[in-house]
């Protein structure tokens, strides 16, 4: 088992980072999505042992979060910068191996291999100082990896790259995974996991909204309320007969445009693709404003309070 | 054909000790302060001190052989000591000295000049290289956030903190403790016979007694000072506004008796006063470490605010460095 959470709550005052969170978790690679200030990097502390859950129990590996066994095994990322831009990205990544354990030599060593494989072998001398954003994240990466951990540990591993950068990173990451290794990465950005798991968590407000596989969450959404616009010749004949269908919940007319709210999604494009076809109706644009990250959160949300 | 697992392999050899992790902080820590050009600077004029002090232990080990370089040390040494409480080293020896009563003063003699050396110029030099080297050791981990980094690595707090004092007591072993002991090695050198080591085999402890009085509460202090703030360059601040202050203060209180003292042609010991100055605190412990000033009344209190800072500032160091892991 790589992660059990049994109730676990974390508190910062009168704030919660994590509430009540249940969850376990086989070996493999997940990701954990949440919008800003959702609890994620609350969540990876307390797995990395750095935070003591106010309440509940959790283990890493079978191990407690502060066993140096279990560090011995952790490679962590975490969001925030943690350099010292004075030195050379090598002795940088060096020096952190040693912290494992590493004699220098073997740290050296193990430095230069995880340099390598992140690709920047050629610059490792230079000062962290003259690095772009990109070669800092990625020096930090190298030393998350070069104690050859069994579970990475990233915390917005991709935040601030470039395109190039981003899909060197994901490459990167889809060799580590393909190698057996276990990953659990934290990201408010949907298409930045999507490319290396399909297993996910989605947090908010430090509650655990919901966990499976892209399809599982794409099936649960389908259930929850969303807002569709259309652009169409005829809105108001075409509010009647939503209304008159029962696929809608609410409808409201604006000119040549049509705002809607379904709880059934599917059903509602099967009617409109027929609508169309049958050359009742002449659709120019069809947009649901509910396909950001945020709005599924926030639909979620509604689905937990029982709202929706 | 056999089908290998290219899968996953954990790491099994065997891993240096936990106890010796602090070390490998310790070593990235003197290489990142050693980049400094001023610190460099600072340690060779670290070394200007032993030169100075080499040449009262020359000329009284040469005063042993020639009663008229006796009488020049004399008079250079009471100009030395005049108005401290160590003006009565030479007291009691005649113009004269027979061999034994030379013998006799050399304990005192080269224990005034240590203390001499460690109090006033490598004290100074101290309060420059502490206030250079700490300020940015923890409050930069704490500001940029590397404290996450650090603790993800089976190393716990203690081996954080003991990594970090060991960058600072390393520069200030080199500034004082390492001066100091050269300079005794020299005065075994310059003396008549190494059958002197015999005599004042007890000063190379006491250099080290002294040494430790003074490295380990300026060190936890100023780490502590580092753990308070997030930007070094208040750290650096209040670190040398402690000993500035503290200088003041001292010297506003014993400005007026020491002045009245000297009228009468005496000399003036502080009493309390010398507690209100870091400066003064170490110097009265130092003092007695090296046997002067042992009847001085507040060289215990001295004492005990010494431990109290050393403990004081492990429970702040600690309790700032835990602070993101306290429940």
């Amino acid at each position: 088992m790589l992660l059990s959470l049994e109730q676990v709550t974390r508190l910062y005052g009168i704030v919660i980072g994590v509430n009540d969170v249940t969850l376990t978790l086989p070996e493999g690679a997940h990701g954990i999505l949440g919008p800003n200030g959702a609890g994620k990097s609350t969540l990876l502390n307390l797995i990395t042992g750095q935070l003591r859950p106010s309440k509940g129990k959790l283990t890493v590996l079978g191990h407690s979060p502060r066993d140096p066994a279990l560090l011995r095994r952790l490679g962590y990322l975490p969001g925030s910068e943690g350099m010292y831009a004075d030195v050379s990205a090598i002795e940088w990544v060096t020096y952190l191996t040693q912290l494992q354990g590493f004699r220098a030599s073997d740290a050296r060593q193990r430095a230069c291999r995880a340099m390598e494989r992140v690709q920047l072998a050629d610059v490792q001398d230079r000062k962290i100082s003259t690095f772009s954003r990109g070669m800092r994240q990625r020096t930090r990466l190298a030393q998350a990896i070069a104690h050859e951990p069994e579970l990475l540990i990233l915390d917005e591993a991709f935040s601030g790259l470039d395109p190039i950068a981003r899909h060197t990173m994901t490459t990167l990451l889809q060799q580590w995974i393909a190698e057996g290794r276990s990953l659990l990465i934290a990201s408010h950005v949907l298409h930045e996991i999507e490319s290396l798991t399909r297993s996910f968590l989605l947090i908010s407000g430090g509650r655990l909204l919901a966990s499976g596989s892209t399809e599982e969450i794409s099936r649960l959404l389908t259930s929850v309320p969303a807002t569709v616009e259309l652009t169409l010749n005829e809105p108001r004949k075409l509010a009647a007969q939503l209304v008159a269908s029962g696929l809608i919940d609410s409808v409201r007319v604006e000119a040549d445009r049509l705002h809607a709210t379904t709880g059934s999604g599917r059903e509602l494009a099967q009617f409109l693709a027929e609508q169309s076809v049958n050359g009742a109706l002449e659709i120019f644009e069809v947009r649901s404003s509910d396909d950001s990250l945020q709005d599924v959160f926030h639909s979620l949300m509604k689905l937990h309070r029982g709202i929706a | 054909m056999p089908i290998h697992s290219t899968g996953y392999r954990p790491w099994n050899e065997t891993r240096v000790a936990p106890s010796r992790r602090w070390l490998a902080i310790t070593t990235t820590g003197v290489q990142r302060a050693w980049k400094s050009l001023w610190l460099k600077r600072l340690l060779l004029a670290a070394l200007f001190p032993l030169v100075f002090f080499s040449i009262p232990i020359f000329f009284f080990e040469q005063s042993g052989r020639d009663p008229q370089s006796w009488t020049m040390f004399e008079r250079a040494m009471r100009g030395m000591t005049r108005g401290t409480p160590m003006a009565s080293i030479l007291d009691g020896v005649p113009s004269d000295p027979t061999p034994e009563q030379f013998q006799t003063v050399r304990h005192s003699v080269w224990s005034f000049l240590l203390l001499t050396m460690l109090r006033n110029t490598q004290a100074f030099l101290m309060v420059i290289l502490v206030g250079i080297v700490a300020p940015p050791l923890i409050s930069q981990d704490l500001r940029t956030r590397a404290y996450l980094i650090y603790f993800s690595r089976p190393i716990d707090r203690w081996e954080y903190i003991l990594g970090k004092f060991g960058v600072v007591a390393f520069f200030l072993l080199l500034i004082s403790t390492g001066p100091a002991l050269l300079l005794y090695l020299v005065g075994l050198l310059l003396s008549p016979s190494l059958s002197v080591f015999w005599m004042t085999w007890d000063l190379p402890l006491r250099i080290l007694v002294a040494s430790a009085c003074l490295i380990i509460p300026t060190t936890l202090g100023a780490l502590a000072i580092s753990s308070m703030t997030l930007e070094s360059r208040y750290a650096a601040f209040s670190w040398f506004a402690i000993w500035l202050m503290g200088h003041v203060a001292y010297s506003s209180l014993t400005a007026i008796p020491t002045f009245q003292a000297q009228s009468r042609r005496e000399v003036y010991q502080p009493g309390w006063e010398l507690l209100t100055s870091p400066y003064q605190i170490l110097g009265a412990v130092q003092s007695y470490v090296f046997g002067f000033q042992q009847s001085n009344q507040w060289v215990w209190p001295a004492i005990l605010l010494l431990l109290a800072i050393t403990v004081g500032s492990l429970i702040l160091l600690f309790r700032r460095v835990a602070a993101p892991m306290r429940a």
